[in-house]
């Protein structure tokens, strides 16, 4: 028989301190346990969170900022460190040291003793003391043996807590990794919101620029300044999408053009006149213009006339001649816009030739007064047309908000198109320089060569609207193709103008046009298709051919094609004396043309327009320099017919008496 | 009533835990050398003894479970008694009567003859061949420690343990002992066959001329003063309350019932099983060398202490489920610590 001799504890080290660090062992590894425990618990929860919520961000178009991701892990951390810092009681690190280090409850009951004051060392008296005693020193003894084989605290992860931690990970990785539209779709968003500050900045400088014109009509002004505002405060609402803000800008668009009785194209031949006249009494009354008070042409005219209608005693015979051939000419010019103009102008021409001054000054004042009338309503349309312009390059931008760079260069007015080759001169060459491509459609007001009454759509057609005839020979500019993006109900195109007159000789160097007749059919506004003949005339001198290209329909994403007149190379070729369907022409070198400046072209060629090598939309200048162009029909053939249409507009139409010398010898030199 | 001590009852001395673990293994060595084998039979016995408590031992005839009891007395040096229950016996004989005597100066009057519970171990033998009327006699002495005759009661001799036997195979003319009188049982012990090497020890010692003699080794004030030191050693709340739930786990109504309990328990263990677990995991601990009562005590004690406690239903008893299985579920199921 063996019985246990009750033990000491360890030298230097007493019952009650071994205890305590045991105790104080126990703690920490409770607490770090129960740490590691509720993070492996807690962590897959946490990451299912986390993925939800980038989900949400990524996925929907919640408008969720991003720090509140890190919000649950923050306080999961906070919540960790709560537990960590919490410190466990003596109970439960005695319960865990008899748990771990085998005590079978001596700890425990030695603490719970201790806590009820009945542990004592010295035994104390009576059964009870000898008990407790020898359970005090055999609980030190033994912890201080087994308290260095106390285990670490280790990380026990089930399956199940692996599993849905794993597939929380999956999950947070697929969320942030997932390819989703949601961030383009916000990106557009945010430059949606931009361009749509930019217009109603840009609406806002209009406006602005409206109240400080003083020219404008007080009527016209003040519908302006309220459509505009009424834009400038709708743009600022921030629930304005893509579609809305565009249909918002053309609306206004649709309002202010209604307001355009008249393009400022249309007051070409009036502002013609008007530097005629004031021409004319600068060099024979001695009006100065550098004292007129308006600034243009028609205002200036104005002043000039009725200065001239109260200087009229001074002009000597030649002063006489040349102010009534000056007064004709401009009556021919202003008589197809304002025949009032073209009358008054015509009396006074009449009477200065016939010197009875009193009516020529009388037609004078009335010719000052429709001068002056015309320049507020060419002001007015020239306002109109410009904020019309900013209004339609805003509407693109919004349009164009959400698509890829290269789509962009597509979306213009004009798109190129492979059937829509278009070249000028006889090699087929773009005018001089002259080709080049924009990534907008550049067919703006007053920069047309054929009157146009198309209008916008009000959708997504990214068209420029036509507003006005071109001016001939001026800045014509071709598209090859046109091309729009958005519908456009009811963009129209009229057919072609026919193609003035032909140049006066001097002005064209070394070419001569031919006069033709381009008609043609624009772009009929569905989906801004453009199809018409290109068959106009012939490129005459410097000032290349150029074929306005009129998509009048704000057509959509549509392209215009060509059609090639018969037996031609490409799409649109000009043949003289067959020019029934351009969609436009400009002649240069014509009569009203702005001087040519390019290489002279041999007439009668054919050319080819608006050929050019960039995509996107193609804008072929007027003032390229000519080129010969194949001939296809014998000049002899087309002469006589061309000869006899002049002849017959001569005497149909109203021409004044030294224009029809011009037009006579033209024809006879070229018969010759 | 008058109260009359009979016998005597010494007062324990003082105890070290080390000299009560001496004396218990000290008599355990001297039953081993008359019981063969048996040892966990010897220990349980001794717990009871220890804890006050009396022994219920159930086992086939002739595995010694008498020869247990009368080596127990001669070791403890106690008076023993021994009383051979059968269906005539009635509770006179067991506790004592009251008899007419006549003096010297021929005066007649009752005097009382104490029957033979009156020791400090009695041996009721076959217990369950007596009437219940017989059998309840004992109850009051289990219990109280005392008899009462007429208007007499006699404490009886302290320490005094009760050792029941009964068979479990003739239930034929047997009286079971009703469920008041088994809680009284500290212990329900089942006495196992001997195996193969302990019949073989069996014979050797029992079949030639040599008897084993013991040395007595404890005096009755010895086991008082063990009683007294073992009621001493402390227990954790949280192992009483362990011991409370798988007390609890025992009865079918409880939220903490077992399976089996569930199943097949009408009712579980009573408060007296708790306190037997209790006490008899405090014994336990200290034979053990421990000063303080372990979870693996209180399992250790569940088994003898509420196997007799459980009333098994219909289920159970149709099924022949035991009240060890429905134990040994209730403390598989039963967690040791709580949250």
């Amino acid at each position: 028989m063996s019985v246990n001799k009750r033990r000491s504890a360890p030298p230097g080290n007493s019952p009650q301190s071994l205890l305590e660090a045991g105790l104080r062992a126990a703690g920490g590894r409770i607490r770090w346990g129960r740490t590691l425990s509720v993070a492996a618990a807690t962590l897959p929860a946490l990451t299912f969170l986390s993925a939800l919520y980038v989900a949400l961000a990524r996925f929907t178009l919640l408008d969720l900022a991003r720090w509140p991701v890190i919000v649950p892990a923050v306080a999961w951390l906070i919540g960790l460190g709560l537990l960590w810092h919490r410190q466990p009681s003596r109970a439960e690190a005695a319960r865990y040291l008899d748990r771990r280090l085998g005590l079978e409850e001596r700890i425990a009951t030695c603490v719970e003793l201790a806590n009820r004051g009945l542990l004592r060392r010295d035994n104390g008296p009576g059964h009870a003391g000898l008990v407790t005693g020898a359970l005090f020193n055999d609980a030190a003894v033994l912890l201080s043996e087994r308290l260095h084989r106390l285990p670490g605290v280790r990380l026990r992860l089930t399956r199940a807590n692996t599993l849905a931690g794993g597939a929380a990970l999956l999950a947070l990785i697929a969320a942030l990794v997932a390819p989703t539209r949601v961030d383009l779709l916000r990106a557009e968003r945010t430059e949606l919101n931009r361009t749509l500050g930019e217009q109603e900045a840009q609406v806002q400088a209009l406006r602005v620029e409206v109240e400080g014109n003083n020219r404008l009509s007080p009527q016209l002004r003040a519908t302006m300044l309220t459509e505009l505002t009424g834009l400038e405060s709708t743009l600022r609402d921030p629930s304005l999408d893509q579609a809305e803000g565009i249909a918002v800008l053309a609306d206004a668009e649709e309002k202010l053009r209604s307001l355009l009785h008249s393009p400022s194209a249309d007051f070409n031949g009036l502002v013609e006149a008007a530097q005629l006249m004031w021409n004319s009494a600068a060099s024979n009354v001695g009006w100065d213009p550098e004292l007129a008070v308006s600034p243009s042409d028609l205002g200036k005219a104005s002043e000039a006339t009725l200065f001239m209608a109260g200087n009229l005693a001074g002009l000597d015979p030649t002063g006489e001649r040349r102010t009534s051939l000056a007064a004709e000419r401009a009556a021919s010019q202003a008589a197809g816009q304002d025949a009032k103009l073209g009358k008054a102008l015509l009396d006074t021409a009449d009477r200065v030739r016939s010197r009875d001054r009193d009516q020529a000054a009388a037609a004078l004042t009335v010719a000052s007064q429709q001068f002056a009338l015309a320049d507020r309503e060419r002001e007015d349309a020239l306002a109109l047309e410009s904020t019309l312009s900013k209004l339609n390059k805003g509407r693109e931008q919004v349009a164009q908000v959400g698509k890829p760079p290269a789509s962009k260069a597509q979306v213009g007015f004009r798109r190129r198109s492979a059937n829509s080759n278009s070249e000028t001169g006889t090699n087929g060459n773009p005018p001089t320089g002259q080709s080049e491509d924009k990534a907008a459609g550049d067919q703006t007001a007053g920069d047309s060569t054929q009157p146009s009454s198309a209008k916008g759509g009000t959708g997504l057609g990214q068209n420029a609207p036509s507003y006005g005839a071109a001016k001939a020979g001026a800045k014509g500019t071709q598209g090859g193709q046109n091309s729009g993006a958005g519908p456009s109900a009811d963009g129209q195109a009229q057919p072609g103008g026919s193609g003035a007159p032909g140049g006066q000789p001097g002005n064209n160097q070394g070419g001569a046009s031919v006069p033709g007749q381009a008609g043609g059919q624009a772009g009929d506004g569905q989906r801004g298709t453009l199809q018409g003949p290109a068959n106009g005339l012939v490129g005459g001198g410097a000032g290349a051919i150029s074929q306005v290209a009129n998509p009048a329909g704000n057509g959509s994403e549509g392209a215009s094609t060509s059609r090639s007149a018969p037996g031609a190379e490409s799409e649109k070729v000009y043949v003289p004396g067959e020019a029934p369907a351009g969609i436009a022409s400009e002649q240069s070198g014509g009569a009203n043309s702005e001087p040519p400046t390019g290489a002279p072209s041999q007439t009668g060629a054919e050319g080819r327009i608006g050929e050019g090598q960039g995509t996107g939309k193609k804008e072929i200048a007027g003032r390229g320099a000519g080129s010969l162009a194949p001939v296809r029909t014998p000049y002899k053939e087309v002469i006589g017919q061309y000869a006899r249409q002049a002849t017959d507009a001569l005497e149909r139409d109203y021409i004044p008496p030294d224009a029809k010398e011009y037009v006579k010898q033209y024809f006879t030199a070229l018969g010759k | 009533m008058a109260v009359v001590q009979t016998g005597a009852t010494e007062k324990g001395a003082e105890l070290t835990p080390e000299a009560f673990r001496e004396h218990a293994l000290r008599i355990e060595q001297e039953i081993g050398k008359v019981i063969v084998g048996q040892r966990n039979l010897i220990h349980q016995v001794l717990v009871c003894l220890l804890g006050g408590g009396n022994a219920l031992l159930e086992g086939v005839p002739g595995l010694g479970k008498t020869l247990l009891v009368r080596t127990l007395s001669e070791v403890l040096d106690c008076r023993f008694s021994r009383i051979q229950f059968t269906p005539d016996l009635m509770p006179a004989d067991i506790v004592g009567t009251n008899i007419l005597t006549e003096d010297e100066n021929g005066r007649k009057r009752f005097e009382f003859q104490a029957g033979p519970v009156f020791a400090n171990l009695l041996l009721a033998d076959e217990i369950n061949r007596a009437t219940p009327k017989t059998q309840s006699a004992l109850l009051e002495a289990m219990q109280e420690g005392t008899v009462s005759v007429g208007r007499t009661v006699y404490n009886l001799p302290q320490p005094f343990f009760v050792l029941a036997t009964q068979n479990p195979l003739e239930m034929e003319g047997t009286y079971p002992l009703p469920e008041a009188q088994l809680d009284r049982f500290f212990f329900k012990l089942e006495v196992t066959f001997p195996t193969a090497a302990e019949l073989i020890a069996i014979v050797d010692r029992t079949t030639t001329d040599v008897a084993p003699t013991v040395a007595r080794t404890a005096s009755a004030a010895d086991i008082l003063a063990m009683q007294h030191l073992a009621r001493q050693t402390p227990i954790a709340a949280h192992v009483t309350a362990y011991a409370v739930r798988v007390l609890r786990a025992t009865h079918p109504d409880s939220p903490e019932a077992s399976t089996l309990s569930k199943r097949y328990v009408r009712y579980g263990g009573s408060p007296r099983a708790l306190q037997a677990m209790i006490l008899a995991g405090k014994i336990m601990a200290l034979l053990d060398g421990r000063y303080n009562v372990a979870f693996r005590d209180i399992r250790t004690a569940a088994l003898p202490a509420l196997r007799h406690r459980l009333i098994l239903n219909f289920d159970g008893e149709a099924e022949g489920i035991s009240s060890d299985a429905v134990i040994a579920s209730v403390l598989e199921e039963t967690p040791e610590e709580t949250k």
